[in-house]
């Protein structure tokens, strides 16, 4: 049998994206459907004092929050309503569904409800719920968590210290921009059991959330992820299923709810805005002291998945680097912005743009060669975290700095760079699995047919390429040809839950549940079930294994206009053992291509609670003349646990683009320290340049 | 949203059906059906013949109202002879707009950052205006620098003088492509007389006078030419960029393009 982990087989969703064959949740058409819009707010605070619904025509109908079993999102902080019912948290929040035989109808039905409101002040940045004058959002103020940890003696490193470097920085909103937006059609199918079908990252996710809302019974819905046209999770931890499903639910008849571009930038979930500022000692030959971290989230009006964000953003703050005295502190705060959650990086991307930031400056004072100096601190195997754990996964971090300096990139940044041009390095690191204290399990089943085999999961192909990555896996495990394998994903029937497609954990947790049961099935069963628990980490610490990259941007930055364009972007990855290399490549190309726009121009501007940017013509995604030659090289350095010897790495791409790109501006000036993001042409204009 | 697109087949025909129903004329539509106010009656242009071409008429060159950006962007002719408003056409959004998008709708569209308005006020170029005066058809060609479209008014075609020695556009936007111009600028020459254009510097595309007059004195006289640009623009803080960073970005580029056409 031919060895197919490692090779690029060929998509298995391409041939029906391609045709346009595949799916999404809007292709449905449901005779008798209606369509779902929900009336939302158009102030940013307010206490909602009652809601007027006017006379509506036949057929339409209109539920506010005392029509649902329950008015609660299920969360971790377990405080966002389904519908606002008494307080208005953010522009756009929902407090009535309407739903109607037609989209225009439902809308103006929508549009038409007018809200009693007593309005307050807006909480409107970052500074505004650190100041307490301002309104709080909640009873308990407007810090939702924090998060302090602190290794060795901080005050002491510094004292020894040679060198200290510190600043303060800032990283924008950010919205996924995936293709297809948010979305959900439900029915209630021949067995009377309500049917969810969604744009979705955990269709168990759906299922649950609708069944808590509606009171329905878990028994009685069956939920199934669509075709996904993109995710980066925006469409995990809050699902918006949950109207349509209230509509079948409380009328029998077929839902739909696709949201609108507008309702996506503005009121879906977000990454968070960060204000963050680091302090870093070192010893006269480049060893890092001491580190004094902190970090301020946006998490908007509610938290969603916004507290492990912040564990997430501290525990790789200067995780990449073995540092003996370390303090971390963060807080994730509220304000009356659109919820900010989970996005391909989850806080990492926020604490890279300080820290890697801090480190050039540092290596340049120094004279150390910035991947020399994080040669001489990079974090291994057996080695402590920022916070006193110990690393037990396998790091690979060392040799891809190592791989990196004899790679054409690092050659032409050091021996031949080009005229005019720019070059600057990062680290990023990502971790994978969903943390401590969050039960993270997988299950898979795998069942012999007459031809192969079908393998069933919750996870969710959305666009990363799993379905592709998964079957190569079973087919390698069971010995018979990709073609043999029959990969049933996203579906709560009949699949066993397999938890989320979400925090780069499917490729290991469900590899290694399918290699379970793919056991099983070699000793001689005919069906079998395969589990897989993720390891936890045992002491201080968040997570049990990172995934590293190493990359460097090439930048040249035009005088007239402050334009920066990025030329080049050479990434080495160190992934563990490479299931797909093609696809690992597609995932580093647009994790880069995501944090590119995050850098140059991509942001959401809240004036008075409300966003500025509302489409696609304002709030500016990078085009294919916005992205750079890229190239990936990866270490392959077995992760024991891995299937395979693979280890997560979707989200790892996004988190060192930032600080490598405004690493490369700097060095084009005299006089230019960027600190903030996306990056301010004016400033960069009147910046003197190098001759 | 619900629309009536009426589709006339004479210019004629065009005038009469939008003075009785109101509305508004439809070309390629990348600006009418963009926005979200609702506009119920659409008098196309698209089926009216002739209104498509790119034709060398004597000592000028003329474009029907109807061409689209792709159609521009591929002539050799304008490339060579009207190079900026060739390089506008060529960095207008992307393929897919330019696809469909017409100069006549980016006259029309009446908006501060219409990239070939930009290079046509610098060409000096003139519109011919379609109108009709007790049922008859009439026609008037104005400079494109003094353009007031009245009622009903169509955009027929554009003419530009071909005995500019040199000419060049630059815009930037936020992003390579499929961009709003932060600020565009078109600079010409015929002989010694140099012209200046500016957009997304004020409410509207304006041709500099003042500062086209001291360069076409003196094209070396850069300090007193980027004085007077800054004092013909009147930028206001938009969502694509500060007034400091327009001032700036208008001096620098005024220098670069007017040493380019000079040179
Ligand atoms: C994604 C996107 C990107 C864009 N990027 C750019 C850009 O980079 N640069 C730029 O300048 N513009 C840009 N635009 C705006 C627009 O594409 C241009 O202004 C285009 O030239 C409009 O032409 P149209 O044929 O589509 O006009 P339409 O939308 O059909 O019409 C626009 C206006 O002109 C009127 N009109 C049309 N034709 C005539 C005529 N012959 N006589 C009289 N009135 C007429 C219409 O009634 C209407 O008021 C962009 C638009 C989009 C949607």
């Amino acid at each position: 049998m031919k060895n197919i982990i490692g090779t690029s087989v060929f998509r298995s969703d391409a041939p029906d994206k391609a045709r346009g064959r595949s799916v999404f949740a809007d292709d449905l058409m449901i005779p008798g459907t209606l369509h779902v819009s929900l009336a939302r707010a158009r102030v940013a605070h307010a206490i909602l004092k009652g809601v007027k619904v006017p006379p509506i025509p036949d057929g339409c109908f209109v539920f506010t929050a005392k029509d649902l079993h329950s008015n609660l999102i299920p969360s971790i902080m377990n405080e966002q309503p389904v519908l606002a019912s008494e307080r208005i948290r953010c522009h756009g929040e929902p407090f009535a569904i309407v739903a109607a035989p037609t989209k225009e109808l439902a809308d103006s039905i929508a549009d038409s409800i007018e809200p009693e409101l007593e309005v307050l002040g807006t909480v409107d940045s970052i500074a505004d719920a650190l100041d307490p004058s301002k309104p709080a959002l909640f009873e308990k103020g407007n810090v939702c968590s924090t998060f302090h940890s602190e290794k060795g003696d901080v005050d002491r490193g510094f004292r020894e210290s040679f060198l200290t470097v510190e600043g303060d920085f800032e990283t924008p909103t950010q919205i996924h921009g995936f293709l297809e937006p948010e979305g959900a059609v439900t029915f209630i199918d021949e067995d009377g059991k309500m049917m969810i079908v969604a744009s979705t990252q955990y269709a168990f996710g759906d299922l649950r959330e609708a069944s808590a809302v509606t009171g329905r019974p878990q028994s009685e819905i069956r939920a199934m992820a669509a075709t996904v046209g993109g995710a980066f999770g925006g469409k995990d931890g809050y699902y918006v299923s949950v109207f349509p499903a209230v509509v079948t639910h409380l009328t029998g008849k077929p839902a739909k709810y696709i949201y609108s571009r507008e309702e996506n930038i503005r009121y879906g979930m977000k990454r968070h805005k960060s204000i963050s500022h680091a302090k870093v000692g070192f010893s006269k030959d480049g060893r890092i002291l001491a580190a004094d971290c902190s970090i301020l989230l946006d998490t908007g009006a509610y938290a969603v998945l916004g507290t492990s964000v912040l564990k997430l953003a501290m525990e790789v703050f200067c995780g990449a680097y073995d540092i003996p005295n370390v303090r971390l502190d963060g807080k994730l705060l509220y304000t009356n912005h659109a919820p900010g959650s989970a996005m391909k990086g989850f806080g990492a991307p926020q604490s890279a743009m300080a820290f890697e930031n801090l480190l050039n400056r540092a290596a340049s004072k120094l004279g150390i060669d910035p991947v020399q100096i994080r040669i001489i601190n990079a974090i291994h195997k057996g080695q402590k975290n920022s916070m006193g754990g110990v690393h037990e996964h396998e790091i690979g971090l060392e040799e891809a700095l190592l791989k990196f300096r004899e790679s054409d990139f690092y050659r032409e940044m050091t021996q031949h760079p080009e005229k005019d041009c720019g070059y600057g390095i990062a680290v990023g690191m990502k971790s994978s699995g969903l943390g401590k204290f969050v039960p993270d399990t997988c299950h898979v089943t795998i069942r012999k047919t007459g031809g192969g085999y079908i393998v069933r999961t919750s996870i969710v192909d959305l666009g990363q390429g799993s379905r592709t990555t998964l079957s190569q896996i079973a087919a390698q495990a069971l010995g018979v040809p990709f073609e043999a394998i029959d990969m049933q994903m996203g579906c709560t029937d009949g699949n066993p839950d397999s938890g989320s497609t979400a925090a780069s954990r499917s490729t290991y947790v469900c590899g290694n549940a399918i290699l379970d049961a793919a056991r099983k099935i070699r000793e001689g069963a005919d069906e079998a079930t395969g589990s897989c628990a993720f390891p936890e980490p045992k002491d201080e610490a968040v997570h049990a294994f990172f995934a590293f990259l190493v990359q460097g941007a090439k930048v040249k930055t035009d005088p007239v206009t402050g334009k920066t364009d990025v030329l080049w972007m050479h990434s080495t990855t160190d992934a563990g053992r490479i299931i797909n290399p093609a696809l690992l490549d597609g995932q580093v190309f647009g994790g880069i291509s995501m944090s590119i726009g995050m850098t140059l121009s991509e942001q959401i501007r809240y004036r008075d609670g409300k966003a500025l940017e509302n489409g696609m013509g304002n709030y500016i995604i990078p085009t294919a003349l916005d992205v750079p030659k890229l190239t990936n090289e990866f270490v392959e350095k077995p992760e024991e646990s891995g299937p395979f010897g693979a280890k997560g790495m979707a989200e790892l791409p996004t988190v060192a683009v930032a600080p490598a790109i405004t690493t490369a501006v700097c060095s084009l000036y005299e006089d230019l320290e960027i600190n903030s993001i996306p990056i301010d042409r004016t400033a960069v204009l009147k910046s003197r340049r190098k001759r | 949203m619900k629309y009536s697109i009426h589709v006339p087949s004479t210019l004629e025909e065009a005038f009469t059906t939008r003075s009785r129903v109101g509305g508004q004329y439809l070309a390629g539509g990348t600006v009418v059906l963009a926005i979200k106010k609702p506009v119920c009656d659409l008098v196309s242009l698209s089926r009216i013949p002739g209104l498509s071409f790119i034709e060398r008429k004597g000592d000028c060159i003329e474009i029907g109202g109807g061409t689209t950006f792709d159609e521009l962007d591929r002539s050799a002719l304008l490339k060579e002879r009207l190079t900026a408003l060739w390089q506008a056409s060529h960095e207008l959004a992307g393929p897919q707009i330019r696809n469909v998008a017409t100069i006549g709708g980016n006259i029309g569209s009446m908006s501060p950052s219409a990239d070939s308005v930009t290079a046509l006020m610098a060409l000096d170029a003139s519109v011919r205006l379609f109108t009709m005066e007790g049922g008859k058809p009439c026609r008037r060609t104005v400079p494109i620098r003094e353009l007031r479209l009245g009622e009903g008014e169509i955009i027929e075609a554009v003419v530009i003088r071909t005995n500019v020695d040199s000419s060049v556009f630059e815009k930037v936007g936020k992003r390579n492509a499929m961009a709003v111009s932060v600020v565009n600028m078109a600079v010409a020459r015929v002989g010694k007389k140099v012209s200046v254009a500016v957009g997304s510097a004020a409410p509207n595309v304006v041709f500099c006078r003042r500062t086209s007059e001291i360069l076409s004195k003196d094209c070396t006289d850069m300090m007193a030419a980027k004085a007077a640009i800054l004092e013909e623009i009147s930028p206001k803080d938009d969502r694509w960029g500060t007034v400091e960073q327009k001032r700036i970005v208008c001096a620098n580029m005024l220098e670069k393009l007017a040493g380019e056409v000079s040179a």
